[in-house]
């Protein structure tokens, strides 16, 4: 195992050296550079722009500027980035990435969990009314154009009915007269999660070999506690009704996302559970006389569980570019609109800081996933 | 049975939890604070950073370009020259020596937001830094280092500019009298590693490479700095930043014009005062009549609050009460105004842009460099009709490069090729002038009557040494980034096809016609627009003829005016000046101004003094947090 890990690292490492040479040379081959930008305005002279580049560096060569960079991001400095200058990409991105974590790692949960249940329920009941009036909703959500999906919700509950706020991620109202700025209570609740998703970890993994009625209630009542508890202290926190008012503004962005794309995991789920209810162990389960439900939940669930698991882990490091649609619509100040806004400019340090994490993160998650398989199925080995 | 009901349980539980963690705000009411949406945040709040070129755009500047103040400013609509901290107009330049000088007076008692007393060594200290450190773009505008030497405080009142030469009217009056002045006591224990760093390649070329990698190093550290805290005179200072969410300014109550009357009179007489007799100025003569505008200063707000939206959220949140007024560099859209329309409660004005849109061509090409070719083309080009019949009334053509909404300097009666004739007429027109610069064809251009009237284009056109014109091709902005220009330019190509130039009409991205024009020069025609300042010397700058322009213009003529107007003191005989380059212009060609489009601004629960200003509110004002009032209905 250990040997396969590292062999998976090199490759890891070798993976992400192209990775990036290829995204700086295609980013510099995008026509003119981010001093263009200023060009419209008639004060900005040529001589002007000459010293500007001098400035970004922007007057050497290609490979000179891509040298300096990767040696420069070797030693940890990514760099100062042209469009938030003098703000180095580091700041930035530790500014907006816990925004876009902590909407996108909650709707992705969400829409996991919702598709995965509807998933296993839809594969068990296979040419019933119900499947096919869920899977035809599913895929036309699916397929649905999202800013028009999206601005439709805002119009809808926001606008008509006034149930959510239009657009932003805090109420300035609100916020006026906070002690501490977004990022702080992000980072804050970001903790929380993190606190909650170990407990339930640990909790599910204690209690393994525990007889599954009983492990399966104290599962439940120990999220149930756990979460009263995150509430409670954060009810009474000072801070407590800036997360509240978080939240708030978190909602339509949350049901949008998870509306347009719980389907995926649902069709997946299904697919793999209908593969797995063909198993001879299913029908050896079902003909020990074991309950339609424990068959369902115990046996099929659990295996065809795997991929669809992997389809997750996968997806989670692209959170952190978030949904530049999703970021947009909703005014969502997180790392997708800012990739968006540092592509078009051409940001070069922000995009290849900002594609750098994303990258590595994504390539991590293949390695996690790898060997997530062994430890979820026992029948996996690595040689 | 017992899953479900804890799986019920958990969710509702949940389910409250959030709704309870939700606190209902109440929504403030407008009276205290004027809500603002922009569409795009501030990036900082370093002074020197924003007026430089990093910083420099329209979403800092509508939050904080108010905070730093000018010796001098513009009045209301007429733009005419009024002091700010000044206390009157400057003296006229003597000479010192090798050096031109002039003093200004600056009235007494300013004090900036902080209480500290506001003074010549504020005025001198920004200045010398400026100078310094070469700062770019609006800095350097306002203290150029090539004419501008230095600035002396000769007494807490007075300061004293010392230029190379008597200065035109862009160096002084509408560069260094406008200049930004910040704070010498908040920065000057601040600058000292920056400072540092400058003298270190202060005595080097200033074009070695030493030198600017030194300057590059010293503007870094400057542009870092931090300026929490950092006083301020505007009538609001700021007062909280959320990045990514709003920005909040509160007002600053030592301001000075706060409360200060100001009116305007039909023979250009302006006045300001206080009511309680304790200023008053007078300029441009002595009021005689009824005022043409008066209106007392603000604030009326406690405080502005610029909230960040998307632009269709934006326009929800007007529609929904929850902001004022939508700030945006370009005024509303149609597809948005047209949702504001019915809400009785927004109020719609429409304002002239300072700006045009224009197709100019690569005279590095010789065959394009031909004066005549370029007529010809505007008079085939019929802009009345493209605007007022394609573009439906979203735009308005414009004749010369200074926008008609810029009054004083505006030349109305530049050659105009073409305009007010038909389809038949601006044909002959141009196969006449075309023909008499010795242009050919194997088919003339000609009028078809059988065909109810229209073009039959001409075929092989021939430059007039005989070889084919070559293929061309026109960039212009595809219509997802400017619907306007990208149907102009299918239009144009076709007008010049009329003429059987055979040229292409390529839509494209935004950066590569940027890209074509400023760095390779690989494009023989493209359509792009400016938004202007509203001193005209944009005119000589844009075809700079000392150290080149992208078009490759050439004009003698121009060269020798625009060296006249750069050294124009007087503002009258500028204006003479303005007018011939405008001729200039619109004869030689190297733009054929094509259209401008009118703003639109949107607002609710808001009264201004005044709506007819160039540019608009909301981009030429930056929404006017200091003038505006909260709507009252009439009684």
């Amino acid at each position: 195992m250990w040997k396969y890990i590292i062999t998976r690292i090199i490759q890891i490492i070798v993976t992400m050296g192209i990775f990036l040479s290829l995204l700086y040379f295609i980013m510099d081959a995008q026509p003119g550079d981010i001093t263009l930008q200023y060009m419209n305005n008639p004060k900005f002279s040529a001589e002007q722009r000459e010293a500007l580049k001098a400035r970004l560096g922007l007057d050497q060569p290609v490979l000179v500027r891509f040298g300096k960079w990767m040696g420069n991001t070797l030693t940890g400095n990514l760099g100062i980035s042209y469009i938030y200058s003098p703000r180095t990409v580091m700041e930035v991105m530790l500014e907006r990435a816990p925004r876009t974590v902590f909407l996108f790692l909650i709707a992705t949960m969400i829409e996991f969990f919702v598709g995965y249940w509807l998933g296993k329920v839809l594969a068990w009941q296979r040419g019933t009314g119900v499947e096919y009036g869920v899977t035809v909703v599913g895929a036309i959500l699916y397929t649905v154009f999202t800013p028009w999906f999206a601005l439709m919700m805002i119009w809808l509950f926001g606008f008509t009915l006034k149930w959510v706020p239009i657009g932003k991620f805090l109420d300035p109202l609100v916020w006026i007269n906070a002690s501490v700025n977004a990022n702080y209570v992000f980072n804050r609740l970001l903790l929380t999660v993190t606190f909650f998703t170990l407990v339930i970890v640990a909790v599910f993994f204690l209690t393994q070999k525990w007889n599954p009625v009983k492990a399966n209630r104290i599962r439940w009542q120990v999220g149930i506690v756990s979460a009263v508890a995150c509430f409670v202290i954060w009810r009474f926190s000072p801070i407590g009704y800036l997360a509240g008012d978080i939240f708030k503004h978190m909602v339509l962005p949350i049901f949008v996302l998870v509306v347009i794309n719980f389907s995926g995991t649902m069709l997946l789920t299904r697919t793999t559970m209908l593969e797995t209810l063909r198993e001879d162990y299913i029908m050896a389960a079902r003909a020990k006389g074991l309950p339609e439900r424990v068959v369902r939940d115990r046996h099929a669930a659990r295996n065809a569980l795997l991929p669809v698991f992997t389809s997750l882990i996968i997806s989670l490091p692209f959170i952190l570019g978030g949904g530049i649609i999703t970021e947009t619509v909703f005014s969502w100040p997180g790392m997708g609109l800012t990739l968006l806004e540092a592509s078009l400019a051409g940001d070069i340090p922000l995009v290849m800081g900002s594609s750098m994490f994303i990258g590595f993160l994504a390539l991590l998650a293949h390695l996690v996933s790898d060997v997530a398989y062994a430890f979820l199925d026992p029948r996996i080995r690595y040689s | 049975m017992k899953k479900t009901v804890w799986i019920v349980i958990s969710v509702l539980l949940l389910f409250s939890l959030v709704l309870a963690a939700c606190k209902p705000t109440q929504k403030e009411q407008t009276g205290g604070t004027v809500r603002y949406a922009v569409l795009s945040d501030m990036t900082s709040t370093n002074v020197w950073a924003l007026y430089d070129e990093t910083d420099a755009s329209y979403w800092n500047y509508v939050v904080q370009s108010g905070h730093w103040p000018a010796l001098y400013g513009l009045s209301d609509q007429r733009y005419d020259i009024i002091p700010a901290l000044a206390a009157d107009m400057p003296s006229d330049f003597v000479q010192e020596g090798d050096l031109y000088v002039s003093t200004v007076p600056m009235k007494a008692d300013l004090v900036w937001s902080d209480g500290s007393p506001l003074t010549a060594d504020d005025v001198a200290f920004t200045a010398n830094m400026a100078l310094k450190f070469r700062l770019g773009l609006n800095w350097n505008s306002a203290y150029n280092p090539d004419y501008l030497v230095k600035t002396e405080a000769v007494d807490p009142l007075t300061v004293k500019f010392f230029f190379t030469e008597v200065p035109g009217l862009a160096i002084w009056q509408y560069g260094a009298m406008m200049g930004p002045i910040v704070s010498k006591a908040f920065w000057e224990p601040k600058v000292g590693e920056a400072v540092a760093k400058m003298d270190a390649v202060a005595n080097l070329a200033i074009d070695s490479d030493e030198y600017v990698a030194g300057q590059a190093e010293a503007v870094d550290i400057l542009h870092k700095l931090d300026s929490t805290g950092e006083p301020t005179y505007g009538a609001f200072k700021l007062e909280k930043w959320e990045v990514g969410a709003f920005s909040q300014t509160k007002l600053n109550p030592k301001n000075f014009f706060i409360g200060t009357w100001v009116e305007e009179y039909a023979n250009g007489a302006y006045k300001e005062y206080k009511e309680d007799g304790s200023y008053t100025y007078t300029a441009f003569g002595e009021p005689e009549g009824e005022p043409t505008l008066k209106y007392k200063a603000g604030p009326y707000f406690d405080s502005a609050l610029y909230t960040l939206y998307e632009a269709d959220a934006a326009v929800l949140a007007l529609r929904n009460n929850d902001v004022d007024f939508i700030l945006t560099p370009n005024g509303i859209s149609q597809g948005q105004l047209a949702q504001l329309r019915d809400d009785p409660a927004i109020q719609i004005v429409l304002n002239p842009q300072n700006g045009f849109r224009y197709l100019a061509f690569n005279q590095n090409r010789p065959f394009l460099a031909d004066v005549a070719l370029r007529q010809a083309i505007a008079a085939v080009i019929d802009m009345d009709f493209v605007t007022n019949q394609v573009l439906q009334g979203q735009a308005v053509p414009v004749y010369t490069l200074v926008p008609e909404g810029n009054g004083f300097w505006y030349n109305p009666d530049v050659p105009k090729f073409g305009v007010g004739m038909d389809t038949k007429s601006r044909m002959e027109l141009a196969v006449s002038i075309l023909k008499d610069a010795g242009y050919t064809w194997e088919t003339e251009p000609a009028w078809n009557e059988d065909r109810g009237g229209s073009v039959d284009y001409g075929v092989g056109l021939m430059l007039p040494d005989g070889t084919p014109f070559p293929e061309i091709t026109l960039l212009a902005p595809s219509a997802g980034y400017d619907p306007l220009r990208a149907t102009s330019a299918v239009y144009i190509e076709q007008y010049m096809r009329s003429l059987g130039i055979p040229v292409t009409a390529q839509l494209t991205n935004f950066n590569n016609i940027l890209s074509a024009v400023y760095d390779t020069g690989d494009y023989d025609m493209f359509i792009l627009g400016w938004g202007l300042s509203i001193y005209p010397d944009y005119l000589c700058s844009f075809f700079d003829q000392t150290n080149g322009n992208p078009y490759g213009y050439v004009s003698p003529t121009l060269a020798a005016k625009c060296d006249e107007f750069y050294l124009e003191t007087d503002i009258d005989n500028a204006r003479a000046q303005v007018f011939e380059i405008q001729n200039i212009l619109a004869t030689e060609l190297p733009y054929i101004t094509l259209f401008t489009n009118p703003v639109y601004d949107a607002y609710r629960n808001l009264e201004y003094p005044y709506t007819e200003v160039l540019d608009g509110i909301g981009s030429g004002l930056y929404g006017a947090p200091t003038i505006v009032k909260p709507f009252t209905a009439a009684e």
